[in-house]
Order: structure tokens, then sequence, then C-alpha cells
């Protein structure tokens, strides 16, 4: 589309270039009327608005202004907008939905003020900010706000206010916590008790949530959740046996799973809508954990699948992996160094929509599975083979020369592209 | 199937099939309130489109008679513009001019899926292009003293990338 649409422009500056130097001729846009224009600037991104369409002209610059458009704003750093021209922008949204902002220390006056201004704020995300104060959550308690998605990735909270104050908190439905300080079992059990439906949660690297936490929040929330995302680290394998009652669970990412065991590795496979499933560092699990889970479980919507550094699998598990998720598109299986040409070689041959696969580390790969690649795997687009000793350039290279769309990163970590001559 | 009648603003009358008709809720409006359905003979005048424009809108009508009806706009929408059919890609490669017009006839005859259409093409000529590249590429004049367009820049020179 985007091409076309140059085209028909390329043509229109020729048409037009004398004439526009001659005399002025009316454009165009003349005869749209406001709505019609406002409606076309409302497929053009915020940042466009202020940046160019703004200073096209005093009719685009009053329409580009006009509060329906301002529903999405990302605040720079610091340092580049102070707080009061960023409280300016925001009394001028009273429509905006979604505000963002990465490492800004006036964070939490910004999203106070928001709530304040904003009625209709459904997102609001503080990445690496500071830590949110009381005030917030009063405010969100004052206004009933509709808000449904928090994300306080790498920012964080007092451990009170979630004793306090998460029923200001329940209109939620999407919440990432991601290394966020002030967070612990005690404050997950409120959040999981007081929000009515958590669809969506991210309580990774946060050290001080263990199984009491988890299964509180499985308890109350399993209607509801389609994505879990959390570490196993201080996890029993206990937990993971109430995943089971998770029905309706398309994404879930256990990292540090380190204490998952064949078992808690059964429960998660009986949750068969899965779609993105990643269990990073299971070491506990063995060759015949997953020969079991995966002949038994019906995983056939996955389309993503992480087990890297699950270094008990071998070629046996890996064949009933791909026997049974044909529909993967992605795959890795990073420091499986177990694995051989023989497993890897069903994976190509059974999983046809693989689009990117991570070999990194499989020590034992050699170059047999790479040449049938090209034929058996038409989307394949990023090929991860780092650390594979026995793996030389030459394949690589005539590999991305066969497939100019395929990247391949090779022992060291170089990525081999297409180059024409 | 039951056809009726549309006059173009310059006087030619196109048959249409009620049912393709039907995707402008201005006619099917017109229709249901003036229970116009059964009178074969009758003529839908359309004062504000001409011939050429009024075939291309029955064009598009036609190919998508079939569709599911459009959702209403979402509060959440993304502001995609990336999600045009090929079909339509093609159907809208016209001059500026008929763009424009399609456009129009398109909010007369409230076609949700054409507009919706026709303004993603629009706004795909703007995305990417500078102030002046849009001014050149739809002649527009720039009105603003160059005091004027200092301060409007010197407002928005926080925005980030994206």
């Amino acid at each position: 589309m985007e091409e076309k649409s140059n085209d028909l422009i390329l043509e229109d500056i020729e048409d037009t270039e004398d004439d526009h130097l001659d005399k002025y001729q009316p454009s165009i846009f003349d005869q749209l009327p406001d709505e019609i224009l406002i409606k076309i600037l409302s497929y053009v991104s915020e940042t466009d608005l202020a940046q160019k369409i703004c200073l096209v002209s005093k009719r685009f610059y009053q329409l580009a202004m006009d509060a329906s458009l301002w529903t999405d704003i990302r605040l720079p750093r610091d340092k580049t907008m102070e707080f009061q021209e960023c409280s300016l922008l925001l009394s001028r949204s009273p429509m905006l939905q979604k505000l963002r902002m990465r490492e800004r220390s006036d964070s939490n006056e910004l999203a106070v003020l928001a709530l304040e201004v904003c009625p209709m704020m459904r997102t609001l995300e503080l990445i690496y900010c500071s830590k949110l104060k009381t005030d917030f959550f009063e405010t969100l308690a004052d206004r009933h706000s509709c808000l449904k998605e928090l994300n306080l990735w790498g920012s964080g909270l007092e451990q009170h206010h979630l004793g306090e104050y998460a029923f200001s908190l329940s209109s939620l439905t999407r919440i990432n916590l991601f290394d966020c300080r002030g967070v612990d079992d005690d404050g997950l059990v409120e959040l999981a008790t007081k929000c009515t439906r958590i669809q969506s949660i991210n309580i990774k690297e946060i050290t001080q949530v263990g199984d009491r936490g988890v299964e509180v929040l499985i308890d109350q929330q399993k209607e509801h959740l389609k994505s879990l995302e959390l570490d196993g680290e201080s996890l029993s394998a206990q937990a993971y046996l109430k995943l089971r009652l998770c029905l309706r669970l398309t994404v879930l990412d256990v990292s540090f799973a380190e204490n998952m065991d064949g078992e808690a590795l059964a429960a998660v496979l009986s949750l068969t809508e899965l779609k993105v499933l990643t269990i990073k560092r299971g070491k506990m699990l063995t060759d015949s954990d997953f020969v079991l889970a995966f002949s038994t479980g019906k995983l056939n919507c996955l389309t993503s699948l992480d087990l890297s550094e699950c270094s008990g699998i071998g070629d046996d598990g890996l064949i009933s992996i791909a026997m049974s998720c044909s529909k993967l598109k992605r795959f890795d299986l990073n420091w499986c160094w177990e694995l051989t040409d023989r497993g890897v070689g069903v994976v190509v041959e059974r999983c046809p929509d693989l689009e990117s696969l991570g070999l990194t580390g499989i020590v034992k790969l050699s170059s047999n599975p790479m040449v049938p690649m090209l034929k058996q795997l038409p989307n394949l687009v990023y090929l991860d083979l780092q650390q594979c000793p026995n793996i030389n350039d030459d394949i690589m290279r005539d590999m991305v020369r066969a497939k100019p769309t395929l990247t391949v990163i090779n022992y060291y970590g170089e990525s081999f592209v297409f180059q024409s001559d | 199937m039951p056809t009726i009648k549309l006059q173009s603003s310059d006087g030619e009358v196109f048959p249409v099939d009620v049912e393709i008709a039907k995707q402008s809720v201005t006619i099917k409006t017109m229709l249901d309130d003036l229970g116009m359905e059964d009178e074969e003979e009758e003529i839908v005048p359309l004062p504000n489109v001409n011939a050429a424009i009024l075939k291309k809108v029955i064009q598009w009508a036609t190919y998508h008679k079939d569709d599911p009806p459009a959702p209403e706009d979402d509060e959440n929408k993304e502001k995609r513009t990336d999600d045009i059919t090929s079909w339509d890609a093609d159907f809208l490669k016209v001059d500026q001019g008929t763009l424009f017009e399609l456009i129009l006839a398109s909010n007369y005859l409230d076609i949700k899926g054409l507009l919706d259409v026709t303004c993603k093409t629009v706004a795909n000529m703007i995305k990417g292009k500078t102030p002046e590249e849009i001014r050149k590429t739809f002649n527009i004049k720039n009105d603003f003293t160059p005091s004027e367009e200092e301060q409007v820049r010197k407002e928005n020179e926080w925005c980030e990338e994206k």
C-alpha cells in the first residue's frame, strides 16, 4: 500500500509544481468539511500531528489541536519536557485514553493530573519511573476511573499501598508489575481479591512473591486469566499444579522454572487454549517428562514455544513436541545441549510454519538439518546458531543467498543477511 | 433480486440491486422511510454525486456486497492504515480529484466502509512527509507568518518519536 500511495503522490507533485510557483490554486482540501479532515487526521499519530500537521497551515493547525485526535500520548523524559509543559498538554487533551511515560521523576504528579483531567483514560504506563504515592491511589479511588490497564514496569509503590488501596485498582484488567519494588505476597493477594477481572498480569522479577500469592491469584482469577507471566524461583512444584484451573490461559511465561517437575509440566500442558508458552530453566525436567507430557497434551493452538535452558530435554522429548505442535511459528531451544540432529531434523520436518528458530548452544548440532530448512520452512526469517561449533559460516552464507529474507546468527553472534552483488 | 434506479447529478440513471444500494445508509433510510422498496420504476435522485463517481461507488459497493457490517468505531481503535485490502488499494489508484470526490460521495451517501478506506488512503499520503511536502502534495497555501510558524514549532518541539 505504502508504495502505491507514493506513486500517486509523486505524479501529483509533478503535475502541480509549475502552477504552485506561478499562482495559487485552491487546494482539494478546501472542499472537505472539517469533520472529514478530522477523520483523516484520526489515522495520523500524535507525534506527526504535533511535528508536521500543525505546521502545514492555520486550518491544519486548528484541526490538529482537536481534542478528539489526542487519545494516545507518550511523554518524553524529564529533561526534554518540563512538568509545566506536560501538564498543559494533558489539560488540553480531555479525551486522552492512553498515557505513557518513562524515566520521569514527576510521574506520580502527572499521573494524578491525568486522572483528574482525562476521564476517559484507560491505559497508564509508567516505565522506570519514580514510585507512585498515596495521592495517586486516593485520586483513583475518588474518580471512579475506568482505568483498565496499569503498567508499572520497573517503577514501584509503597508496600502498604496495595494493602490499603487495592480496591481503587479493582477496574483493572491488565496489570504489569515487572521488577516493581514494593510488591509482595500480601500485596498480590489484595490485588487478586479486590480486582474483579484480571485478564493479564506480569509479576516477574519480584522476589517477594511466592506460592501463597500465586495460589490466591489463580483461585480468584482463574476464570478470567488469559495471560500470566511470572518467575518460578520462589514457587514450589505444587503451585504449578493449580495452573490446571486457568482454562482460558493463552499466554503462560515462566522464567526460572527450576522447581517444575514432570507432574507440573503435565498440568501446564492440559491448558489446551495456550498459544504462547515459555518455560525457561526447567532444570528438573527430564527427557521422559517431555515425552510423557507432550504425547498426551493437546496443544493444537500453540504458535510460540520457548524451552530455553531446559537442559534435560533430549531428542525423544523434542520429537514428541514436534509431533503434537505442528503450528509453531516461533521455537526456542537455546542451551538445550542434549539435542542432536535427529530431534532438530524432526522439528524441521513437522513444523512447516516456523518463522523463528533459536538453537543457541546446541553443541552437538551439525549442518545436516540446515539444508532441508530452506525447502521445508518457507517462512523462516530468523535462525540463531550462536555457540554451535560444528556449523560453519559457509553454509550460513549459502542459506541467506538462497533465501534473501532469512537472517542467520553465527557462532560469534554475528548476523548473516543477504547482500546483493 | 429487486433493483432500484439511481440518478446522478448529471442525469445518468444506474439500475442497482437494492441490497447493494442499501450499503448506503442514506439510500437505505430513504427507501425505508418512503416505502419505495416495491416500486420498481421509482428513480432515486442523488444531486450531490456525478455519474463518473456514482459508477465508482456502485463498483465498490458491488464488490463489497457480502461484507459483514462494519464494526462500530472502537474506543480503543489503533491508528492503523496498513489494513487496506489489495482490491481496495487498486480501486483507489485514482487521481487526487477523484479520491476526494469519492470521500465526499461516501460521506453524503453514508457508506462507512468506503469513507474509512478513502480517508485512510489520504492519511497514507500525509504520513512520513514534511509540512512543506504536505503543502506541495495537496496544493495548500502556508498562511502562517514566519513568527507564527516559529511559535507553533516551539509549542510542539517536545514530541518524542514513537
